[in-house]
């Protein structure tokens, strides 16, 4: 008796699963729609921030040197409206223009040739860039 | 990405807790997981929609998201009885064997006021009338009138009518439905026949039908 109630139930959830192939396939493809998305941004969100960053500890070398060459700071804007564009597609727009803004304090106070302000500005441009990253990163306090 | 689509299932669910809650009344004509459904895509849409700074990903993910949890409530609704009843509820007899149910009416927050309006709605003036009444899980409130009130149907006559069955559209707007006519098991020489001898041809007809009787009823275009 036991065994025909295991072997109906089995049968009952095969053709279940035929039933609803349509719809599984559905859920499948929008769940991995949603992974594919959540890794390549995860991915091009730390890559990208890296390579800001290594600009930023070279600017930072050069400010604590004292020297206010704007090449490098010129580098730097480049390289972050190249990657502001794709940021863009998945993350709030005034979280990138904190970043914007400060780059361009940045590139006034070397103008200015004051160290202090441009080291302010250096610290707020990687604590945004930490803040972005901690934002999107998948954990209970993020959650709630 | 991930924290939008998690963020989305537990509004969602907790959405549905609360509309849950709050009884069937407020929903109207809607399942409550498909009340939910409509409030939460209205304002998720809006989000992106009037916001540019805020990216269409953030739009198009809580959308899949609740998109996800309407297939997966549908498949768990229609396989389990006990899935439905958590998810859906179960009707309530407000109106039983003639007799107010007053443990249900205040069950279902709803006053004696309301269940007479609502009668009035569909065409019972008089609470005497009703043998019972059903709230759905829906909202909708089901009547079924005391016998003796109720419209008289032809086997009440004792009156055997014909069969009627379903009519079926031939022609729509001068295109011929092939489809329909191999359903009746017709041609379209036949059909043209027919159609010729009230002075037209099908393409020039706004409507041909024919129902299981083999009666006709067509009507030209204006103008042709």
């Amino acid at each position: 008796m036991k065994r025909e109630k295991f072997i109906l139930k089995k049968r009952g959830g095969i053709k279940i699963k035929y039933k609803y192939k349509k719809e599984i396939l559905l859920l499948l493809l929008i769940f991995s729609f949603i992974t594919i998305l959540e890794v390549f941004m995860n991915k091009n969100l730390d890559k990208n921030l890296k390579e800001i960053r290594n600009l930023l500890d070279k600017v930072k070398e050069e400010i604590n040197l004292l020297n206010y060459e704007e090449e490098s700071i010129d580098v730097l804007m480049e390289k972050w409206k190249e990657k502001y564009d794709v940021f863009a597609l998945y993350s709030k727009h005034n979280d990138l223009d904190e970043i914007t803004n400060e780059i361009i304090k940045l590139k006034v106070n070397v103008e200015c040739e004051n160290k202090e302000q441009c080291l302010k500005n250096i610290e707020n441009i990687i604590f945004f860039g930490d803040n972005l990253i901690q934002k999107n990163e998948l954990n209970l306090k993020n959650i709630f | 990405m991930f924290l939008i689509f998690i963020r989305t299932i537990i509004l969602y669910s907790l959405i549905l807790i609360v509309i849950r809650c709050m009884g069937k009344k407020e929903i109207g004509q809607m399942q409550p997981f498909e009340f939910v459904i409509s409030i939460m895509i209205a304002d998720i849409a809006s989000m992106p929609l009037t916001d540019i700074g805020v990216p269409i990903l953030h739009g198009v993910i809580p959308i899949l998201g609740v998109l996800m949890m309407y297939i997966i409530i549908t498949i768990c609704n229609i396989s389990s009885i006990t899935l439905r009843e958590i998810i859906c509820g179960r009707p309530t007899i407000l109106i039983n064997k003639g007799v107010l149910d007053e443990a249900n009416l205040i069950k279902e927050k709803i006053t004696i006021n309301e269940l007479q309006e609502r009668l009035r709605v569909k065409d019972v003036f008089s609470i005497a009338d009703v043998e019972y009444a059903i709230l759905e899980t829906n909202g909708e409130l089901s009547i079924i009138e005391k016998v003796e009130k109720r419209n008289i149907v032809t086997s009440d006559l004792n009156i055997n009518p014909k069969y009627e069955g379903l009519s079926y559209d031939l022609v729509i707007d001068g295109k011929v439905l092939e489809e329909n006519l191999i359903k009746v098991n017709k041609t379209y020489g036949w059909l043209k026949n027919e159609i010729n001898k009230l002075g037209y041809k099908p393409e020039e007809a706004l409507i041909v039908m024919i129902n299981e009787a083999g009666e006709i009823y067509s009507q030209k275009k204006r103008g042709n």
